[in-house]
């Protein structure tokens, strides 16, 4: 893929990437690190030929992320910044804010595996071979994952009374 | 429920039914109640994830992304040396710079050494207590930094530590197998001959990397999940 290609590719999937990249920070500021990050591999390692470039993006963010959470020193805060963050940020959401809350927490309480599979597919829109493609796992296993992990996710929010009327 | 309506439920959601599946399914959803009450709370919770993350589209894309992807092609080189915004410092502290490695793999040998200090915490106890970013002297030229956690395929929990002594720096990982944690794969970053760090070996720098590509599931745990992953598999008090 060209230079241009390339760049066009990165710009047309640039939001979802960012969102991606806040939900596995869960920082706005730390999610536009990230992607900044991303978008200089994908600028200076030319992607491989036998690759589907979509996943690989992915790919790329999710691996980059692990490679910071690695490299931390302090690891204490990263659970602290999100509430807030999500508050601030979504005032104009029609969403009432305690059922956000709520989510939030339980959000954080998902297991990592079930977060960002829910997030490739449900935020991302990718499917599930392309899900598959970027962990690298068999499609069974999304399908099986994705559907634990709404389970799982309305098992909390029931827990914590969201959406009871 | 059963685990396959679930399954069916969420990949209907995602639009990943071959047609005949899907013509079934809606008609199931037609008459099922509880199915139907489920497929309701799943697009509602779907909705509210969207909406969650979709909050950073609230803020704009910064320039120094933007400017990377405008740039022409010899200015993007240029912009990685001279022109890229500063980074946070914790993201500049790399990965311990890895020149190259020679490979130990101790496979599946249990954690059990302990450092002959009397008061020293074994290797397995440390992991068994301290959040990832700590870093533990386990004995008066000994320093284990724990790195990270995560699940393995097998839903193990697994720990990712370096370990440096006088002599030689390894990166490790364990995992917690039966109620002991196990060596996996063990890597020797440096080997310290003299005053000098010498390289211990050429090669298999990337064994680490490609062990965890295989082995572990999702990403690292955070904190608070890694609080309670450690809760969980501590040893009972007798």
């Amino acid at each position: 893929m060209d230079k241009e290609a390339l760049k066009l590719l990165i710009l047309d999937n640039l939001k979802d990437l960012r969102r991606f990249a806040y939900s596995l920070t869960n920082d706005i500021n730390d999610a536009d690190d990230l992607t900044q990050i991303v978008v200089e591999k994908l600028l200076t390692k030319p992607i491989p030929d036998n690759v589907e470039p979509l996943p690989w993006i992915f790919r790329v963010c999710k691996n980059a992320w692990i490679d910071e959470l690695r490299s931390r020193k302090i690891r204490t805060i990263d659970d602290n910044v999100e509430v807030s963050q999500i508050e601030s940020s979504t005032k104009s959401s029609e969403i009432a804010e305690d059922n956000l809350q709520q989510l939030k927490i339980a959000i954080t309480e998902l297991p990592e595996a079930y977060r960002v599979v829910m997030s490739l597919i449900i935020i991302s829109g990718l499917s599930y071979a392309e899900t598959a493609e970027v962990l690298e796992i068999p499609i069974g296993t999304v399908m099986s994952r994705v559907a634990r992990a709404r389970e799982k996710l309305s098992q909390m929010l029931n827990k914590y009374g969201v959406g009871e009327q | 429920m059963n685990k396959s309506d679930i399954e069916m439920l969420s990949a209907y959601l995602d639009n990943e039914l071959s047609e005949a599946e899907r013509s079934h399914f809606e008609e199931r959803l037609a008459t099922d109640e509880v199915l139907a009450e489920a497929f309701t709370k799943y697009s509602e919770n779907d909705q509210v994830y969207r909406e969650a993350f979709s909050a950073i589209d609230e803020t704009p894309v910064p320039d120094s992304i933007l400017s990377l992807i405008s740039e022409s092609e010899k200015d993007v080189l240029l912009s990685n040396q001279h022109n890229v915004v500063e980074l946070k410092k914790w993201r500049r502290v790399k990965w311990l710079p890895i020149a190259a490695s020679f490979l130990i793999i101790a496979l599946s040998l249990p954690v059990l050494f302990n450092m002959n200090e009397p008061d020293s915490p074994s290797v397995a106890s440390v992991l068994d207590s301290q959040l990832s970013g700590q870093k533990v002297e386990i004995a008066a030229t000994t320093n284990l930094e724990l790195v990270m956690s995560f699940i393995d395929q097998q839903g193990h929990l697994c720990r990712e530590y370096v370990l440096s002594q006088s002599n030689s720096v390894e990166q490790k990982i364990a995992c917690k197998i039966d109620g002991m944690w196990q060596t996996q794969i063990s890597d020797t970053l440096y080997n310290l001959g003299g005053n000098h760090y010498q390289v211990a070996s050429s090669g298999g720098s990337d064994k680490i990397e490609n062990w965890l590509d295989l082995n572990m599931s999702g990403i690292p745990l955070s904190t608070r999940a890694e609080e309670a992953a450690l809760n969980r598999s501590a040893p009972q008090e007798k």
